[in-house]
């Protein structure tokens, strides 16, 4: 198995401890913490990065902004800043973000590694309706993880929008946690990155990082219900997918 | 009265300016529309702020590329017919314009008539997300024109925000301290 590394964009409460545990247990020794992304970049890097990200904003389903203002480079460059919460709201075309990641961390992408982004924006590609859709990964190289894309991109259950658009639940959104789907900043956040970072691992092995098992952690979960069963409820591989990474081992 | 919602941080605003308020649950306060509408006008006048009431703004003021002031005329003769309405416009010269016109930006707008700038136009309603994206987009849009409050939202594609205020109250905040920081240059 290869070293995975695990990069942060952001300032999430992550517990990389437990997440590299899990791993170790696994019997995947080289998992190792690299801390923030940025942390090597020099000024002129974080400068091109600004650009990157300004001109990543995904406005409309045509196309992402080519010109950016000059306050939304300054709200970029506020990326740097490690005491900085960046509010959710804006969404990213996730193919640009990961190149940016691609430039910054260029001499860690080797074959014997996979390096993982986690960060916290959201992450948005197009789908066959030629929509963006959020995403909750992205599979480049390095990989992106998105952590409001663990809250959004799954949708939740109908009745929920249906409750919803009537007002029955108004609120529920921000201050309550939900068996039934994430909400930011949302305790159980941990667990599920285990599962999409073994998708990471399985994509870098194999090129396909999915299960059709809803009981496995590689299970491509649409739905919020069926991310908390895979990643949560079950939290485990299934047998055949347990099997292949023991080979790997 | 009506009530508006406002929430945290938000309602340091409602405190400063002795707006009477209740919380209603953990970061949401609610007050009345009116009382705090008449205490925002007042304690703007009570700062020195002049109003040019029954006014329509039509144009901007360019010079050297920067934006310089805004023409306005008399709000009537939009309703008048042509051949009594013989009210040449007033060019207003300033060395800072604040578009607070809500969605319609309409100085912004009118740069965007000129060909100076392309807005984006505003998002999908996201409460929760719009209030902080727009406070922290509120600034200079173009040399000499500051944007806050919703305006903030149409140039920048952000979410619209819905029924809440806090962020109105906030944006103008920072929009106001960034204003005296080039007028101090």
């Amino acid at each position: 198995v290869p070293n995975i590394r695990l990069y942060l964009d952001g300032k999430p409460d992550i517990d990389f401890e437990d997440i590299c545990a899990y791993f170790r247990n696994l019997g995947i020794q080289k998992i190792t913490y690299e801390g923030n992304i940025y942390a090597n970049s020099s000024d002129s890097d974080k400068e091109a990065i600004t650009y990157s990200f300004a001109g990543a904003r995904v406005i409309n389903d045509k196309g992402m902004v080519i010109s950016p203002f000059p306050q939304e480079v300054v709200y970029e460059k506020k990326r740097f800043n490690k005491d900085y919460k960046k509010p959710t709201g804006i969404l990213y075309d996730g193919v640009e973000v990961s190149k940016v990641y691609h430039k910054l961390i260029e001499e860690d992408l080797r074959f014997d590694r996979v390096n993982i982004v986690i960060t916290e924006d959201l992450l948005g590609t197009k789908g066959y309706d030629k929509h963006y859709h959020a995403r909750v990964i992205i599979f480049s190289y390095p990989v992106v993880i998105s952590l409001p894309g663990l809250v959004l991109a799954p949708a939740r259950e109908r009745n929920y929008y249906l409750q919803r658009m009537v007002g029955e639940i108004l609120g529920r959104y921000e201050v309550e946690e939900c068996d039934d789907f994430l909400t930011p900043g949302d305790k159980r956040v941990n667990e599920c990155l285990k599962g999409y970072i073994l998708q990471a691992i399985f994509y870098h092995e194999k090129g396909h990082p999915f299960c059709s098992d809803r009981n496995c952690r590689l299970f491509d979960a649409h739905w919020q219900k069926d991310m908390i069963h895979a990643q949560i409820v079950s939290g485990k591989l299934c047998d055949r997918h347990a099997e292949e990474l023991r080979k790997f081992l | 009265m009506n009530k508006v919602t406002v929430r945290g941080p938000a309602q340091e605003v409602l405190m400063e300016l002795e707006i009477p308020f209740n919380e209603v649950k953990k970061g949401l306060y609610l007050t009345d529309g009116p009382h705090a509408a008449s205490k925002l006008i007042a304690h703007a006048c009570d700062a020195g702020v002049k109003f040019l009431n029954m006014t329509v703004f039509e144009d901007v003021v360019i010079r050297e590329k920067s934006v310089a002031g805004a023409v306005i005329n008399w709000t009537p003769i939009q309703a008048l017919p042509r051949q009594i309405t013989c009210v040449d416009p007033v060019a207003l010269e300033s060395r800072v314009v604040l578009d607070a016109t809500g969605h319609d930006a309409f100085v912004v707008a009118k740069m965007e008539e000129r060909g100076f700038l392309k807005t984006r136009g505003y998002g999908a309603m996201w409460v929760e997300a719009s209030e902080d994206l727009v406070v922290e987009h509120t600034g200079e849009v173009y040399e000499g024109l500051f944007v806050s409050g919703m305006a903030v939202a149409t140039v920048y594609g952000l979410p619209r925000m819905g029924p809440t205020f806090g962020a109105m109250l906030l944006s103008g905040r920072k929009a106001a301290e960034l204003i005296k920081g080039k007028l101090r240059k």
